[in-house]
Parts: C-alpha cells; sequence; structure tokens
C-alpha cells in the first residue's frame, strides 16, 4: 500500500510541440505555447485544415498539475507456474493536462492541444495473471479497469444539469452520471493476452489486444463523449511473431501486426492495418539475454 | 361462483378505468407536435426566412404584417415585434428538455430592441464556427414563444447544416448557399401554458 502526490510542470511536448504527422499524413498537435487561433484561421484559408471547433477557444497557458493518491498492490504467487498481480488505485488531479481536439484536416483527421482541467480524479484496477504451461509454453494476461472524470461536471451530472442527444441531429435528454464515460481518450476496459513458445533459441507468440470504446469528440456542445458518434469503436488487434537468436548475439525477428486488418483512419492512425516486418539485432551486451 | 363474480366485477372495472383515461386524455390533447425542416438563406445579409408556427413559411412580401411569428437568415433569429416587425411575437430561452418541459413561463418573454440587441442571442443556442458555416445546436436549449396570436410554443433546434439551393449537404471549401434546419415544436391551441 502506498500513498503518493505528485507535481507535474506542462512538459516540452505540450507547451512548444508544433507536430504534423505528414507521414501518415494525419494527426497534428500544437503546444499551447505556438497554438494561436489567428493561425488556425490562416491555415483554413490555405486549406491546410477544414473546421475549427468550437474548442479552440478554451486553449490557454497551461498550468502545472498536482496530483495525489492512493495505491494498493497484492503479489501471489500460488505456485511456482502461476503468479498474480493485482493493484488498486484512486488519485485526485489537480489541473489535469488533458489533450483536446480543437480542429479537423481535410481528410478528418485531428488537431490537438491542451488544456487543465481544474478538478479530476483516475480510480481502476490492474490484473495481472501469469501462468506456464508445461515446459516450453506461457500464457500472460493484464487486464485494467479505468474510471476518470471531470469532478465539476459530475456535479452538474447529479444535479440534471447536463443535457446531450443520443444520436446526432436527435432530441435532447438529460443526462445522467452512467452516460459519462471517461476522460477523453481513455479506455474503460484494457485487455491484453499474450501465449509464447520458448524453446532452444527460438521464440514465438502470438498478442492479442482489446481496447473498449474511447471518447473522441463533443458534438452537441456539453464538453465529453456521450453519443456513439463521438467515440472511437472498441476493437481487437492480433499480432504475431516469431524469433531465432543465433549464436547468443544475432537475432532475427519476423512478425505479422494487426492480423484482421482493422483500421480506423481517422482515431487510430498509428495503425496501418495489416503488415509484416523484419527486423536483425545485434546484442552487443547479452549476458542478461542468455540462458 | 363468488370468484367468478369478484374476476367479472374486476374486468368491469378495468374496462371502465381504461376507457376513463382514454377518454380524458383526448380532452385534454390540444397540443400539436410537428417536425420541420425548412432551408434559409445562408448569407448574413438578404432576406430572412419568415415563419409561422401555424401555418408555415410566410412570403417576403408580407414581412410588414403580422402574419410571422419569427425570422431566420443563416443563423440570426428575429422575433415579430417591437424592432422587428409590427406583430406582438416574443420569445426566451430556457433550459429543458422537449418532452419534459411542460408548462411555459408566465414572464421573461424578450423582444427585439435594435439591430445589435436582438432578444435570441446566438451564442445561447449554438455552437458556431464562422468560417465554415457550420452550427452545431448546443443540446437542452429550448426557444419558448408566445406566437402573434397569443399562444405558446415550445420549440428544440436540432440540426442546422450547411447546404447547396437544393438542401444538398455541402463540406468545405464549397461555400454553402443556404442552411437546412430541422427542429420540433408543439402548439398549444387553446392559448394556456401547458404543453
Amino acid at each position: 500500500m502506498s500513498f503518493g502526490s505528485g507535481f507535474k510542470a506542462p512538459d516540452f511536448r505540450q507547451l512548444y510541440l508544433d507536430f504534423i504527422n505528414n507521414a501518415a499524413d494525419s494527426y497534428i498537435i500544437y503546444g499551447t505555447e505556438k497554438f494561436s487561433y489567428q493561425r488556425l484561421q490562416q491555415e483554413l484559408t490555405t486549406g491546410f485544415i477544414t473546421q475549427i471547433l468550437p474548442t479552440a477557444n478554451q486553449i490557454v497557458k497551461l498550468k502545472p498539475e498536482q496530483s495525489n493518491g492512493i495505491n494498493i498492490g497484492l503479489n501471489k504467487h500460488f505456485c511456482k507456474q502461476l503468479k498474480l498481480n493485482t493493484n488498486i488505485y484512486y488519485n485526485k488531479i489537480i489541473n489535469l493536462i488533458q489533450y483536446i481536439e480543437i480542429a479537423r484536416r481535410s481528410n478528418g483527421a485531428p488537431v490537438y492541444s491542451y488544456v487543465n482541467i481544474n478538478n479530476a480524479f483516475t480510480k481502476g484496477s490492474e490484473l495481472q495473471l501469469q501462468y506456464q504451461l508445461k515446459k516450453h509454453w506461457q500464457v500472460e494476461t493484464n487486464y485494467q479497469y479505468l474510471k476518470s472524470g471531470d469532478i465539476a461536471i459530475q456535479e452538474q451530472l447529479k444535479q440534471g444539469k447536463v443535457y446531450g442527444r443520443n444520436t446526432v441531429g436527435g432530441s435532447a435528454v438529460v443526462l445522467k452520471n452512467n452516460n459519462y464515460q471517461n476522460l477523453q481518450g481513455r479506455s474503460k476496459h484494457l485487455a491484453q493476452i499474450k501465449v509464447s513458445y520458448t524453446k532452444n533459441n527460438y521464440l514465438f507468440y502470438v498478442r492479442g489486444i482489446y481496447r473498449s470504446k474511447w471518447g473522441v469528440t463533443d458534438l452537441d456542445g456539453n464538453g465529453f463523449a456521450n453519443m456513439e458518434a463521438e467515440f472511437a469503436k472498441e476493437n481487437v488487434i492480433f499480432n504475431l511473431s516469431g524469433q531465432k537468436t543465433f549464436k547468443n548475439k544475432y537475432q532475427v525477428q519476423i512478425g505479422l501486426q494487426n492480423l484482421t486488418n482493422y483500421t480506423d483512419p481517422i482515431n487510430m492512425t498509428n495503425i496501418p492495418g495489416i503488415n509484416g516486418f523484419i527486423s536483425f539485432n545485434y546484442l552487443i551486451n547479452n549476458k542478461n539475454n542468455s540462458k | 361462483m363468488k370468484r367468478m363474480k369478484l374476476a367479472t366485477l374486476a374486468l368491469v372495472t378495468v374496462v371502465l378505468v381504461a376507457s376513463c383515461k382514454k377518454d380524458e386524455k383526448e380532452v385534454v390533447s390540444t397540443t400539436t407536435v410537428e417536425s420541420k425542416t425548412i432551408l434559409v438563406n445562408g448569407a448574413s445579409t438578404g432576406n430572412f426566412f419568415l415563419y409561422s408556427f401555424e401555418n408555415g413559411q410566410v412570403l417576403n412580401s408580407d414581412s410588414a404584417t403580422n402574419k410571422w411569428d419569427f425570422g431566420i437568415r443563416f443563423e440570426k433569429i428575429i422575433v415579430n415585434s417591437n424592432f422587428s416587425g409590427p406583430g406582438t411575437a416574443k420569445v426566451q430561452i430556457v433550459d429543458g428538455t422537449f418532452d419534459a418541459y411542460t408548462t411555459a413561463p408566465e414572464n421573461g418573454y424578450l423582444v427585439d430592441s435594435s439591430a445589435t440587441d436582438l432578444a435570441v442571442v446566438g451564442s445561447q443556442w449554438y455552437n458556431y464556427d464562422p468560417i465554415n458555416r457550420t452550427f452545431a445546436p448546443k443540446a437542452g436549449k429550448l426557444f419558448i414563444f408566445k406566437s402573434n396570436s397569443g399562444r405558446h410554443i415550445k420549440m428544440e433546434m436540432l440540426t442546422a447544416d450547411p447546404t447547396d439551393d437544393n438542401g444538398n449537404a455541402v463540406v468545405p471549401p464549397t461555400r454553402p448557399t443556404k442552411i437546412k434546419y430541422t427542429f420540433r415544436q408543439a402548439i398549444q391551441m387553446n392559448g394556456a401554458r401547458n404543453f
């Protein structure tokens, strides 16, 4: 069990980054010191971006983030083959630094910057299970549950003062606390399973990663994601890889990423669809790696 | 036998209660609820789209009459009274949802005072991007009108989409010439304030 408190000044990225992911012709991040509304308007006239969202008006100087938290962890070895790690935590954060979408590009890709959320919390649990099946097989599972939120919005929800729509253009309804999912960009559930096979100098594994839906934008003016169109869809990504080590020095790895070819070009620009790779590694100091 | 009698009695009661309820509803129901789609001028100059809650679109040649209740052009809403027209229509914006909002306020209705001091302030009811001319009506904002005929109306804006002259959606860099609004309205026909 541990208590902690932290202080985090805005980092270089959040203040000064001026990042355009040209390779994927996709998202842009503007640090708050680099941001200006005039600049967005200029980019709009040149066609570099196509839409400025109302949230662009919220960008001001970032304040440092302060947090206080409690964390309880439990590690247990049931037997030699079975290991369990669990962890539950609660953090209260003042001036949480959160990225938000402030504009859109012509291909629909987002433009981001950062804001402070005066009072926020994150709470959740982590569960990790490792199981050594026979000699060569190992199964590793990870699960994370996360609940986070803006405390001011949650108070207003309790009082029945927050409205939203269930569909784009649908009638407005009073939202309840259970309509509020999480801070933008955060999934409630994350799960991972990895099955690996090791023998001699060979290592094979298959890994599945599940991520439940996460909020990406606000279309009904209440400041958070509540209707389906404001979320990125839940998905599972599978990766497969095989590796051989020669003479404890050289490694050849081949793999296939995103086996099911899942893509979401607007919200998951880092996942390009199914792709393969081959890599060669030379291990300079492999004492820790050799068996 | 006794049981059967009881059962019959119960059945009769149910029928009576059910039919009573139905009758009551029919008497009270003087509110007409409708969904509307209108295509209005998408420029900041030129004619307003004039609208009557009871009769729909009103010709611009009738702009100097009390036939229309409100006018809309681009994102600007005017109300037919005082500065904007010879009528007696008034409006106010309240928080609430269309179905749950059942009684119009007695007071607090506003009129247009001047070209720059209008009853309806845009930022109250929409998020707007002036350059792309895209709107997002805020959820939970209701317009409560008192029409020229003295009737109370509740209205909820649902969408405001940029379109061409034929009402087909356009995206930048194509400039929209019209704005297509969809809204819901409920008119209390008997002059009372409840919906």
